[in-house]
C-alpha cells in the first residue's frame, strides 16, 4: 500500500513537472489599438462616439463635451464603423467606416457646423526613418475653427514651421494629409500663438510643455464670438505608429 | 539533563522580558535635511509638484496660500528635476534641476502668472555668525505679490530694517540672493506690509511668534487687480 502511494506520489509531481515543458500555444496579447477622440463641434454642448468593432454599435464613455479629447483601447477590426451623435435632438453629424489595425493609434477630430459637420481620422504616424522616437518630440497642428481667416500657429519665439503657417480650416482631405507628425529638437516649455494673415492673435496658450518623446497635436478652435472663443486645444498622445 | 534545559529556557526568557523594561536612551529620529514647497501662486487654485516625475503626495497637488510637507521631505542628495504645473490647463510653471545636499533644508517659492511664472529655491540655514541657533529668531522678507508697489515690512513697533524695506516683486536672482535670515528681537508681533507712499497694503491679523529658535520667512502675495488679495504669509523654516 505505502509503496504503491509513493509510486503514485511520485509519478504525480513527475506529471506536474514534465507538464511545465509543454509549448502549448502561447496567450497571445490582447489585440487593441488606441484611438483618441477630439471634440471641436461647438454648436452642441456634447457629442456621443459610438463604434462597431463587430459587436454592433456601442458608446465611447458618457459623452464628450466640446474642446473634450478622451482615449479609448479599443479592439483592432477592419471593417470598423464610427458614428457620432450630437447633443442637439440626437441628430447623426457622422457615419464612417474604416480599418483600424493592430497596436495602432488613430485620432479622431470633429469639427464644422450643423449644417455641414466635418471629421476626419488621422493615423498618427511618425515620418518614415525616425530613428528613436524618445529622443525627440513631435508637432502637428489643424485649424479646426470656424474662421475665413487663414491662420499661423507660432511656438515662442521662433520663425513658424511652414506646414503650420496660412492653414485654412481644415477638410477631410487637407487633415489627413497633415496627419504626419512634424519632428522638432525645440523641447522646453513654450508659449504658443495663433495668427491671422494680418498678425492679429486670435489664441494665445502659455506653459506648454514639450519634452523629448512628447507628441502633440496642436489645434485651434472656436468661432471667436464671446461664448465660443478661439481657443487652442491640446492633444498629448498616448502613442504613435 | 532535560531539567537544566528548562531552568536555562526559564532564565533566558526572564532577561529577554525584563529587557524590555530598561530605560536606555531612546534613539531620536534625526531630522537631517529635507525641502518645503510654499505655493504663492495667484493665478490658480493650485500646483502640481512632480519631482522626478514622481508626485509628493500632500503637494499633488498644493493649493494657493498653503505650504508643505511638514515635516519638510527628505531628499537624496544628488540632482532632481523639478516639475510645477498649473492646474489650469496643465500649464507647466517651472520646469528645473535643482541639485540636493546632504543635511541641508531648502525650500521652493513659487509666485508671478501664468505670463511670467517665477520660481526659486533657497538654503535654510542659520545665519553664520550665530552660535547657539536655539537663542534666536530670524525672519526673511519676500515680495510676492503681482504688483509694482515697493514694500516694507513691519514688524510690530520695532525700526524697520533695511532689507525688508523698499522691495520690489522679487525676481527669481533676487529671492535666491536674500535666502539668509536676519535677527530680530524674540517676541510677539503683529506684522504689516506697508507700500512706497506709507499706505498699508496688508496685515496680518493673527500676531507672529517669534520665539527663540524659530526662522520664519514672511512675504506678501496677491494681485493689485484685486486688492482684496493681499495677504502677509508666514512659514516656520526648518534650519541647519
Amino acid at each position: 500500500m505505502k509503496a504503491n502511494f509513493i509510486v503514485c506520489l511520485s509519478l504525480f509531481t513527475g506529471m506536474v513537472l514534465v507538464a511545465g515543458c509543454i509549448k502549448d500555444e502561447e496567450p497571445t496579447p490582447d489585440v487593441r489599438s488606441g484611438v483618441t477622440v477630439v471634440n471641436s463641434f461647438l454648436e452642441a454642448e456634447a457629442v456621443l462616439h459610438r463604434v462597431d468593432v463587430g459587436l454592433g454599435l456601442q458608446s465611447l464613455g458618457q459623452g464628450l463635451g466640446y474642446r473634450g479629447i478622451d482615449f479609448y483601447a479599443i479592439p483592432s477590426h477592419e471593417n470598423c464603423r464610427l458614428e457620432i451623435i450630437s447633443s442637439n435632438e440626437s441628430a447623426q453629424l457622422v457615419d464612417t467606416a474604416f480599418t483600424i489595425e493592430e497596436n495602432k493609434y488613430y485620432t479622431s477630430f470633429l469639427f464644422g457646423t450643423e449644417a455641414a459637420p466635418l471629421h476626419f481620422l488621422t493615423d498618427d504616424r511618425l515620418p518614415a526613418g525616425t530613428e528613436d522616437p524618445t529622443a525627440i518630440a513631435g508637432l502637428r497642428f489643424f485649424n479646426l475653427a470656424e474662421t475665413p481667416h487663414r491662420v499661423t500657429l507660432q511656438i515662442a519665439t521662433g520663425e513658424p514651421i511652414p506646414a503650420f503657417q496660412d492653414r485654412p480650416t481644415e477638410t477631410s482631405e487637407t487633415g489627413q494629409g497633415a496627419a504626419e507628425f512634424i519632428l522638432t529638437s525645440n523641447t522646453g516649455t513654450h508659449v504658443l500663438t495663433v495668427r491671422d494673415e494680418n498678425g492679429g492673435q486670435l489664441a494665445r496658450r502659455t506653459g506648454v510643455a514639450l519634452d523629448p518623446g512628447d507628441y502633440l497635436t496642436i489645434f485651434l478652435t472656436g468661432n471667436g464670438n464671446d461664448s465660443t472663443p478661439f481657443y487652442i486645444g491640446i492633444v498629448r498622445h498616448r502613442g504613435v505608429n | 539533563m532535560m531539567k537544566r534545559l528548562n531552568l536555562i529556557f526559564a532564565l533566558l526568557t526572564t532577561v529577554v522580558f525584563l529587557g524590555g523594561c530598561l530605560k536606555g536612551t531612546d534613539p531620536q529620529p534625526k531630522q537631517v535635511g529635507g525641502a518645503t514647497f510654499i505655493n504663492a501662486f495667484i493665478e490658480t487654485d493650485a500646483v502640481y509638484y512632480y519631482v522626478d516625475r514622481n508626485t509628493i503626495s500632500v503637494l499633488n497637488p498644493l493649493f494657493y496660500r498653503t505650504y508643505g510637507p511638514t515635516p519638510p521631505i527628505y531628499m537624496y542628495p544628488g540632482e532632481a528635476r523639478l516639475e510645477l504645473y498649473s492646474t489650469y490647463e496643465n500649464n507647466r510653471l517651472v520646469d528645473t534641476t535643482i541639485t540636493v545636499q546632504d543635511s541641508v533644508f531648502y525650500s521652493s517659492f513659487v509666485y508671478g502668472t501664468h505670463d511670467d511664472p517665477r520660481h526659486f529655491i533657497t538654503d535654510d540655514r542659520v545665519p553664520e555668525d550665530i552660535d547657539d541657533a536655539s537663542a534666536i529668531a530670524a525672519v526673511r522678507f519676500y515680495n510676492l505679490a503681482n504688483t509694482d508697489r515697493r514694500v516694507t515690512l513691519h514688524i510690530g513697533d520695532l525700526t524697520p530694517i533695511a532689507a525688508f524695506s523698499d522691495r520690489p516683486t522679487e525676481t527669481p536672482q533676487t529671492g535666491k540672493e536674500r535666502e539668509g535670515f536676519i535677527p530680530v528681537a524674540t517676541g510677539s508681533y503683529i506684522v504689516s506690509v506697508v507700500d512706497e507712499n506709507g499706505e498699508t497694503v496688508a496685515t496680518r491679523n493673527d500676531p507672529v511668534d517669534l520665539v527663540a529658535g524659530s526662522y520664519v520667512s514672511i512675504f506678501l502675495t496677491g494681485d493689485e487687480r484685486d486688492p482684496t488679495t493681499f495677504y502677509v504669509a508666514r512659514v516656520y523654516q526648518w534650519v541647519n
